[in-house]
């Protein structure tokens, strides 16, 4: 505030020169256009490449950079081979897996948020405002650190030994779920928790209190009040945050990674399909952008189909908070 | 086709038991201040069930929760017999118990069913576990809990008879069956009668002791259960899969490569001691780098800005606004010198965080400010916004292949940088093509002087502002006509030769490329912020200050800039969390060789690759120290809310 006040003289002084400031704004207004979509251009080109790419023979795009590409090369041959039955692992197998990883992994967190955020907001119990710090301190823990005990958790089993007594109590038998999509997405559902819960509260504990006093007087209960009238009210941060989950979960390679990579070939979803296929020196080189293109193809139709809810969830996770 | 099928499947599985049993949970509560009875009828069977699931049926659930296919469906009825009768008992006792409200009768049904119940289970514990109880944690335990449980009570001002109790009933289940020695001889029925018959007693009592709560008791109940029911499953998931592991992974990293022997500091000694991860060898050399002279220049530009804008203003130094560019690149410059001649994987997370944050804030800010108002705004701003939506090993895959890809010089280059880089050594070096190329720059360096000169009589800091800037066009235009520029070297006998740069692989400054990456993904997520944050500051302050006669970089830098930086800070604080554990980029360009090991990968490597739990666990520590500033500043935010 101090130096907008001691602002005010240098502008009096300089009144004299608005006239110039005019040429200087327009001069402005027209080379700012300049910049803005040569960054567009830029942003945009690897991903245009990327897809010129994918339709280029082997040695098209061995041959030549992407932007000169002329007509007789076009082929679906790329596209053929990452879907075919012969490669080694077909892309239209991972699709399902990442599919059956994040499908669960964005519908579970959203209930399950939506309930906690829903309790937060407007439950009134013991120990709420402390759950809720601890809730959203947690917000920042890189998944990282629970990863090593995660990945032992779902190939061992959880076992806790008694505190003086020489005993092992199995908290958590060895189902043996590493290399299955189900500890993806269980994972995926406990990391997702205190940012869905933070999102979903800034919301819903901002819709109107009379909608629940009088609610609460017609003798409606928690549930109904969440079922009939929370639930269809957030479809806007739920919608958001779903999209935003889908992303997130179709994305993932670290976790995937860890509890299916060396696993179950079986099981792989599309992110470690097409890392596998950077890693192999060079041999499918002219495979990956097809791949790569198929991998960011669903993620990029949600994106653009949804981009209005997304943003605004973007805007209601960051700027309130 | 099958996968298809079995996908779908378990998704739907996975989703609706979730959803039943939340819903069921909620009608079995909402039924508290509606029908006790019913209520706890219900209560009674469903623990019944779970109790009978846990001693008897979990059988079923490992079978059919991970392979059903395997399991034997004509069995089942063997499995679901006690879980059934299990929950016809408890619902009967819910039931018998709601409708008794003389206080010795109901301390008499409890204790009786506590007992039968107790016997029962024991029973059903015959020829797989059975015990034989030692004596001193029967004693001891009951004992310890019993008097805990008098104690929570006393302070609680609620009955201490029900505090002993409960705390007899753990004791005892911790005593007998978790003291007892198990799978010998004299393990015998008996004495598995004794302790389950005792412990369904002291519990039946407990439960004897409650009267049937009132309209202000069932309400509560109804309040406090559903507090649970709604918070409960998330507080459950974050818990196991976040709390308890970070807590587990912290006492690991207290332990040696199996876990199998305390070693206290050792891992984290190793970190700090390993000069592949902090290296500081080479610092020496910076005073010969080429980047230092730069530095130099934008510093004393800097203050010589800062000292004219303070003779405008009446102050010894000014640092807002005009003086922050020069200094900003003065700074950049040097944390870039500082990181390319220290080393290590500690080093290259750090160079990692403060420059993918400082570009992407800034290139996000910059585009959103340059984008507001201009025609097709959000085209422009949905390109930029677009990488959102790809992999990160997606867009490390796009960018090696299509923007860093080096080949032989005597082919043609296919990676956009290098294809231009050895297209402008080439047409730099060549005789019409250096004059063009280094007119070019000239004109650059002679508009931006111009336009300094211009506006000297209005305010010498803003002249020297683009005095200083002029000096970056100005130094490549003299570089074009004394050499040349881009891609190319000079061989021994004196031709000129193509020259690629090994983005990927050459250190230090491959560190730089691959972030480059991630900035390509996140500087749309700060531009889509602080594009709303910009829009959002009031139009009254423009225009006021507009009719002061501000231009509009004054505007910028004293209006929009300090309205906008709270969240500046949040899209800072957010992108540097997401940058500390970078993973994927590093993974798939060089999995950490070349100089470009960060935290994350080494972790990955050590702890799942090198099977070194404790140096990996003490990694994530090590990660996770990295953030918790930040996890400090979150909750001071939220405690200031109050």
């Amino acid at each position: 505030m101090t130096s907008t006040v001691s602002k005010t003289p240098t502008g009096t002084q300089n009144q004299g020169l608005a006239g110039d400031g005019g040429l200087g704004a327009r001069l402005y207004r027209g080379l700012s256009r300049v910049p803005v979509w040569a960054l567009a251009v830029l942003w945009l080109l690897p991903t245009f490449g990327l897809m010129v790419n994918s339709f280029r023979t082997r040695d098209a795009q061995r041959n030549s950079g992407f932007w000169r590409i002329t007509p007789d090369e076009f082929s679906m041959e790329n596209y053929r081979t990452v879907f075919s039955a012969e490669s080694v692992n077909p892309i239209g197998d991972s699709l399902l897996n990442s599919l059956a990883i994040a499908v669960p992994a964005t519908i579970i967190p959203i209930a399950v948020a939506a309930f906690a955020a829903y309790g937060f907001a407007w439950i009134d119990f013991k120990g709420r405002k402390w759950l809720f710090i601890l809730t959203v301190s947690i917000l920042a823990i890189p998944l990282q650190v629970a990863l090593i005990p995660l990945l032992r958790m779902f190939v061992g089993g959880a076992h806790q030994t008694l505190p003086f007594l020489d005993k092992t109590l199995t908290l958590v038998p060895a189902w043996g779920l590493n290399g299955t999509a189900t500890a993806v997405w269980l994972t995926h559902t406990g990391f997702a928790m205190p940012f869905a819960i933070f999102l979903l509260h800034n919301y819903i504990s901002g819709l109107p209190k009379d909608i629940f006093e009088s609610a609460r007087i017609d003798g409606a209960d928690h549930f109904t009040i969440f079922w009939r009238l929370v639930l269809p009210l957030s479809i806007p941060v739920l919608a958001a945050f779903a999209i935003f989950q889908f992303l997130w979960t179709w994305n993932d390679f670290l976790i995937a990674l860890t509890m299916i990579g060396s696993a179950n070939a079986d099981a792989l979803p599309t992110t470690i399909t097409i890392a596998n296929l950077a890693g192999d020196f060079g041999r499918n080189e002219h495979l990956l952008p097809a791949g790569a293109f198929v991998q960011a193809f669903v993620p990029l139709v949600v994106f653009f189909a949804l981009q209005r809810f997304f943003v605004r969830g973007l805007l209601a996770g960051s700027v309130k908070g | 086709m099958t996968k298809v099928l079995t996908t779908i499947l378990s998704v739907v599985i996975a989703v609706g038991v979730f959803t039943a049993l939340w819903v069921g949970l909620n009608m079995i509560f909402n039924q508290a201040t509606r029908d006790f009875t019913r209520f706890s009828a219900l209560a009674g069977g469903v623990l019944g069930l779970v109790l009978m699931t846990v001693i008897d049926g979990n059988r079923l659930i490992t079978s059919i929760g991970v392979r059903p296919d395997t399991f034997e469906w004509s069995a089942l009825h063997i499995y679901l017999f006690w879980p059934i009768v299990g929950a016809a008992i408890g619902a009967a006792i819910g039931w018998f118990l709601s409708t008794l409200d003389d206080a010795n009768m109901r301390l008499g049904f409890g204790i009786a069913a506590g007992l039968g119940i107790g016997l029962l289970i024991a029973f059903l514990l015959k020829g797989r576990y059975q015990l034989a109880m030692r004596t001193t944690p029967l004693i001891m335990w009951p004992l310890i809990l019993g008097a805990i449980g008098v104690g929570l009570n006393l302070l609680r001002r609620r009955d201490p008879i029900k505090g002993a109790l409960t705390g007899l009933f753990f004791g005892w289940l911790y005593g007998s069956f978790g003291g007892a020695i198990q799978g010998v001889e004299q393990a015998n029925l008996a004495e598995t009668l004794l302790a389950g018959g005792v412990a369904g007693a002291l519990g039946g009592a407990r439960l004897g002791l409650t009267s049937n709560p009132d309209i202000v008791g069932r309400a509560e109940i109804d309040q406090r259960s559903r507090a649970w029911i709604f918070v409960g499953p998330a507080f459950l998931f974050y818990s196991a899969m976040l709390i308890l592991p970070t807590i587990q992974t912290f006492l690991l990293s207290l332990k040696n490569r199996d876990s199998t022997e305390w070693v206290l500091g050792d891992n984290y000694a190793e970190v700090f001691n390993d000069p592949d991860n902090f290296d500081t060898s080479s610092f020496g050399d910076i005073f010969g780098s080429s980047i230092l002279p730069w530095v130099a220049f934008y510093l004393v530009a800097g203050l010589l800005i800062a000292f004219l804008l303070g003779r405008e203003t009446a102050q010894p130094f000014n640092f807002g606004g005009a003086p922050l560019l020069p200094l900003g690149i003065a700074a950049a410059l040097f944390s870039f010198a500082l990181f390319s001649y220290l080393r290590g994987t500690i080093i290259n997370n750090l160079w990692w965080v403060v420059g993918v944050t400082l570009l992407s804030t800034s290139l996000g800010l910059a585009i959103a400010k340059l984008a507001d108002g201009v025609k097709g705004e959000s085209v422009a701003k949905s390109f930029v916004f677009m990488p959102m939506a790809i992999s990160m090993v997606g867009a490390s895959i796009i960018w090696r292949l299509m923007m860093y890809q080096a080949r032989d010089t005597s082919k043609s280059q296919t990676g956009v940088f290098n294809a231009v880089w050895v297209w402008l050594g080439d047409f730099s070096t060549s005789q019409p093509g250096k004059a063009i190329v280094g007119l070019i720059f000239l004109a650059f360096a002679g508009g931006l002087t111009y336009v300094a000169v211009r506006s000297l009589a209005k305010s010498a800091s803003i002249a020297a502002l683009y005095l200083v800037l002029a000096a970056i066009p100005l130094w490549v235009a003299y570089r074009t006509f004394s050499e040349g520029i881009g891609g190319y070297t000079i061989r021994d006998d004196g031709t000129f030769a193509a020259q690629t740069v090994n983005f990927v692989q050459s250190p230090p400054f491959n560190n730089f490329y691959l972030m480059m990456i991630m900035i390509w993904i996140q500087t749309g997520f700060a531009m889509v912020i602080l594009s709303a944050a910009i829009k959002a500051v009031p139009e009254d302050f423009l225009e006021a200050a507009k009719i002061d006669g501000a231009t509009e970089g004054q505007i910028f830098w004293r209006i929009t800039v300090p309205q906008v930086m709270p969240t500046i800070l949040v899209v800072a604080t957010t992108i540097m969390v997401n940058v500390m554990k970078v993973f994927d980029f590093v993974k798939v360009t060089t999995n950490g060789q070349f100089g470009t090991q960060v935290l994350a990968n080494a972790m990955f490597q050590e702890a799942f690759l090198n099977t070194n739990r404790g140096l990996g666990a003490a990694l994530a520590i090590v990660l996770f120290v990295g953030v918790l500033p930040v996890m400090i500043w979150n909750v001071n935010n939220l405690l200031k809310e109050g």
